[in-house]
């Protein structure tokens, strides 16, 4: 058997992160997507705040219940991964807004949500000078 | 996979499949304490603002989501994985493995 190793615990982080910030993105509240997924608040909220990494037929009722295919949510991971500096080193994502849309363009519009949401909770955001256009 | 020590006897399936069914009734045992400690525990007034993420987790939220998380995600599922596993016999699994060609041919 395999202990979960801190990159297991990073890997649960920035996939609960994608998800909390897909849920936002869809303007949704945990309560409203347990009614809709059928997983219970507490599961949600242990998922968003990477405590416990969902079994895939959950993830899959998840976006199901967002109306987002499987693969957003690690689309907006890797986003995650490289804007909190886990994929990348954090200076390589510096995305403008216009990087963004056009991003938005080729990737859906709910990744592009997970963007903004996500610059959103940087202090400074889009106004930051490193990162803006 | 657990070590074992070498001087173990081997098991019989049939033998292996008791000893699941035992290992499952022990799991249950488990699953009625967790519940017991998580209907003892009051929730926290804020207990919204905290699965939201408005709040951090206290050690009462977090107490409870993680017996919540286990039940539903780890014991619950293994409770039932270990049961069918004891209970199955080889001509259901042939059974099942003809059904399962017949929807996927290889």
């Amino acid at each position: 058997m395999r202990a979960k190793t801190e990159a297991d615990m990073e890997e649960s982080r920035s996939l609960g992160l994608a998800l909390l910030l897909l849920r936002r993105s869809r303007g949704l509240t945990i309560n409203q997507l347990s009614a809709a997924s059928g997983s219970s608040v507490s599961n949600i909220s242990c998922y968003e705040s990477g405590k416990q990494m969902p079994r895939l037929d959950k993830l899959a009722r998840l976006l199901g219940a967002m109306e987002l295919p499987i693969d957003a949510v690690y689309r907006a991971q890797r986003l995650v991964d490289q804007a909190t500096g886990r994929g990348a080193p954090r200076e390589d994502f510096a995305p403008s807004r216009q990087d963004a849309l056009k991003l938005a363009q080729e990737a859906g519009k709910a990744v592009a949500h997970v963007v903004l949401a996500f610059m959103e909770l940087q202090a400074g955001g889009w106004e930051d000078g490193r990162r803006g256009e | 996979m657990p070590s074992c020590p070498k001087s173990t006897p081997p098991l019989t399936p049939a033998e292996a499949q008791a000893a699941l069914g035992m290992v499952a009734l022990q799991l249950l045992a488990v699953v009625d304490r967790l519940g017991q400690i998580y209907n003892r525990l009051p929730e926290p007034a804020d207990l919204a603002d905290r699965q939201e993420g408005r709040k951090p987790y206290d050690v009462a939220t977090d107490v409870l989501a993680t017996i919540e998380c286990v039940l539903n995600d780890n014991l619950q599922p293994a409770v039932e994985a270990l049961r069918r596993s004891a209970q199955v016999t080889d001509a259901e699994l042939q059974r099942d493995y003809r059904e399962w060609l017949k929807r996927n041919p290889l």
